[in-house]
């Protein structure tokens, strides 16, 4: 088999090369439908996993911590030394781990021009610190510390719309929803001490922060329980015996949430957003690889006396099969190294490829409006990109398999040519 | 049926090729056209016969059907000893390859292929050794007087170097039979000469057995034997 395989590569061969010298370029022409059907599949692997993890990064070392600690009943905010005993406690139990307590809720911040709705976080003045926070939570404008407990940082979307800046004051009406009382108004002035962002638009429109000490007098009620967020290590692995390490030490009173449970609906939306993408891109290949099969039908046509004389002179029908199976193989890798290499150049250049679509449609539109290709509030400020060698790989194989699947059936009918009925219409 | 039996005058040793009994029937859509009609006819072993005939007498389809391209109606065609109407498909690549040598009208060079490659490459793709294959191309080239355009590709020939090209292939296997249907039909008078000396030189001197088929009765007569094809069965041609 093995001189058969050699042999019909080396007739394969020739053909794909007689195809960079003028002849049978449509072989090129399908090859290069290949690779562009392959490109924007390699793009949205390669910008969708830094997009999941960017976002999904952002949401644990900011949002939603790697696990959070959650009172069952809490009808009072703990005091200090509850505070301070939970703190010890919790940091304990498990190697490396760092506990917040956070106080969260909703408010109308408002200014005398405008208002709007906002997300209070009050957080523990040391979570500034952590370095996931610090990595992701970067201050636009102003400091990022709390001088003194009216102090307030305004995710930067929110700053915009109310217009204020760092040094500017702003108001907060929450409300007290005491059982069985009257809701009570309460508005309480705070002043702007940094404008911040964790480069995910939709959340720096949401967030304000304050001192988790504010937080408790302007969130008193129990609606609004003081939860523990907790950072480890590695919060990729080894989830499940910090989450029972954290259960023990918090005792019966407290529910563990690792992470995985609290963003997996978010998680599970990207992962399937990108799968759904993966499969549009991967049909486009799929139809791409007709033309492979169709060019081979055509390379049959056009060689069928070469063929006839192969087989008339005692070539194997074997070796026929492989020179067309190769043929595809060929095309295919062509089609890979084109369409990886051009897929993971524009994926690289994502960023610089939407800015300029922008500032052309921007320049054309010529109503001073700048245009964005993508919604910003729905995306992170700058797409990150992963290529991963592995994938991109098997993405290159996957496709030199397809182009060989689909050169098997003009294979087969190449080598069940009857040399005959070729010679009789020459 | 018409029994018609015909031989060739020197039967001294078996024959290598023998059609015994063959009927060739084409099947159209509203009528058979029988071609052969229970031929009989065999052909010592380094022997050169020639087949004229007018067109659609059948007599590339008696070549083909030696070269076992094509299968008769009924009876039994004998290359070398084999009945080769029964060969299986894996058989037949290997009957073709050792056995036959072919020439066509059109030489059929592979275009991607210089001359050397095209001449070697039947011997390899038949499982011979590359070394010894490219050898005896370079013996051959020079038979055909094609040596120095051997690195050459079949694109830049003429029409006469093509089929000294296709002359050298068809003996690279070293066959016993040389079937040439019709290889001087597309060359002008001087090359159809050239081919003519050739073929029948290389015959001689390698002691081949060749059945041509032609309609250049000069050609055909040039043969030890020559042979007209006359309502589907051979009688022998009469010389002038």
């Amino acid at each position: 088999m093995s001189w058969r395989w050699r042999a019909g590569w080396k007739l394969g061969f020739r053909v794909f090369q007689g195809a960079f010298q003028g002849r049978t370029k449509f072989l090129l022409s399908s090859a290069l439908a290949m690779a562009l059907g392959l490109m924007p599949l390699v793009v949205v692997f390669s910008i969708a996993d830094g997009m999941i993890e960017g976002i999904m990064a952002r949401t644990l070392e900011v949002a939603v911590y790697h696990l959070q600690v959650w009172p069952f009943s809490s009808l009072t905010p703990p005091s200090a030394l509850e505070l301070q005993n939970m703190r010890q406690r919790l940091d304990a139990s498990y190697p490396g781990a760092h506990a917040w307590p956070e106080r969260d809720g909703f408010a109308l911040a408002f200014t005398e021009h405008a208002r709007t709705g906002v997300d209070i976080r009050g957080v523990d003045p040391t979570w500034i610190k952590d370095p996931g926070v610090r990595r992701y939570l970067t201050a636009q404008k102003g400091t990022l510390n709390f001088p003194d407990a009216h102090s307030i940082w305004l995710g930067d979307e929110i700053a915009h719309k109310l217009g204020v800046q760092p040094g500017d004051q702003i108001k907060l009406l929450t409300s007290q929803m005491n059982n069985g009382t009257p809701t009570i108004p309460r508005i309480t002035t705070l002043t702007v001490r940094a404008l911040v962002s964790i480069g995910y638009q939709e959340l720096d429109k949401l967030w304000v922060f304050v001192p988790y000490e504010t937080a408790v007098q302007l969130l008193p009620g129990p609606q609004t329980p003081t939860y523990w967020g907790v950072k480890i290590p590695d919060p990729y692995h080894h989830l499940d015996q910090a989450t029972q390490a954290l259960g023990v030490a918090a005792g019966n009173n407290y529910i563990v949430a690792p992470w995985t449970q609290l963003a997996k609906s978010q998680l599970l939306n990207y992962q399937t957003t990108r799968a759904l993408l993966a499969l549009i891109t991967a049909l486009i290949l799929l139809v791409a690889s007709v033309n492979i099969s169709t060019s081979m039908v055509t390379l049959v046509l056009e060689r069928q006396g070469e063929i006839a004389i192969l087989k008339a002179t005692g070539t194997p029908p074997s070796i026929i099969t492989w020179q067309f199976l190769s043929l595809g193989m060929l095309s295919g890798l062509l089609a890979s190294v084109a369409g990886i290499v051009v897929g993971s150049a524009l994926a690289l250049n994502i960023n610089n490829l939407i800015s300029g679509i922008d500032d052309v449609v921007s320049f054309f539109q010529g109503n001073g409006k700048s245009f964005h290709l993508l919604n910003n509030n729905y995306y992170l400020t700058t797409i990150p990109v992963r290529l991963h060698t592995s994938v991109l790989l098997l993405m290159g194989f996957g496709t030199v398999l397809l182009a060989t699947f689909a050169a098997w059936f003009p294979a087969r009918r190449a080598s069940r040519l009857r040399p005959l009925e070729v010679l009789r219409k020459v | 049926m018409s029994d018609s039996v015909t031989h060739s005058p020197t039967l001294t040793t078996p024959p290598l090729l023998e059609y015994r009994s063959v009927d060739k029937t084409f099947t159209g859509q509203s009528e058979e056209l029988p071609i052969l009609k229970g031929l009989n006819w065999s052909l010592s072993p380094q022997v050169s016969a020639s087949i004229t005939g007018e067109s659609g007498a059948g007599k590339s389809t008696l070549l083909h059907l030696a070269a076992a391209l094509d299968r008769p109606t009924s009876g039994t065609i004998f290359v070398a000893g084999q009945a080769v109407s029964q060969l299986k498909e894996k058989e037949l690549s290997q009957f073709r390859a050792k056995t036959v040598g072919i020439i066509f009208q059109f030489h059929f060079l592979l275009k991607e292929f210089s001359v050397a490659e095209n001449v070697w490459m039947p011997a390899w793709l038949a499982g011979e050794s590359k070394k010894i294959a490219q050898v005896r191309a370079r013996d051959l080239l020079a038979q055909v007087g094609m040596e120095k355009r051997s690195l050459d590709y079949p694109g830049i020939l003429s029409g006469g170097e093509r089929q000294r090209v296709a002359l050298a292939r068809a003996l690279i296997n070293d066959p016993p039979l040389l079937l040439a249907d019709e290889p001087t039909g597309n060359l002008d008078e001087r090359n159809s000469l050239h081919v003519q000396e050739l073929l029948l030189n290389l015959v001689s001197q390698t002691k081949k057995t060749l059945l041509l088929v032609t309609h250049d009765h000069v050609f055909a007569r040039r043969c030890q034997q020559a042979w007209r094809l006359t309502a589907g069965t051979l009688v022998p041609e009469e010389k002038p």
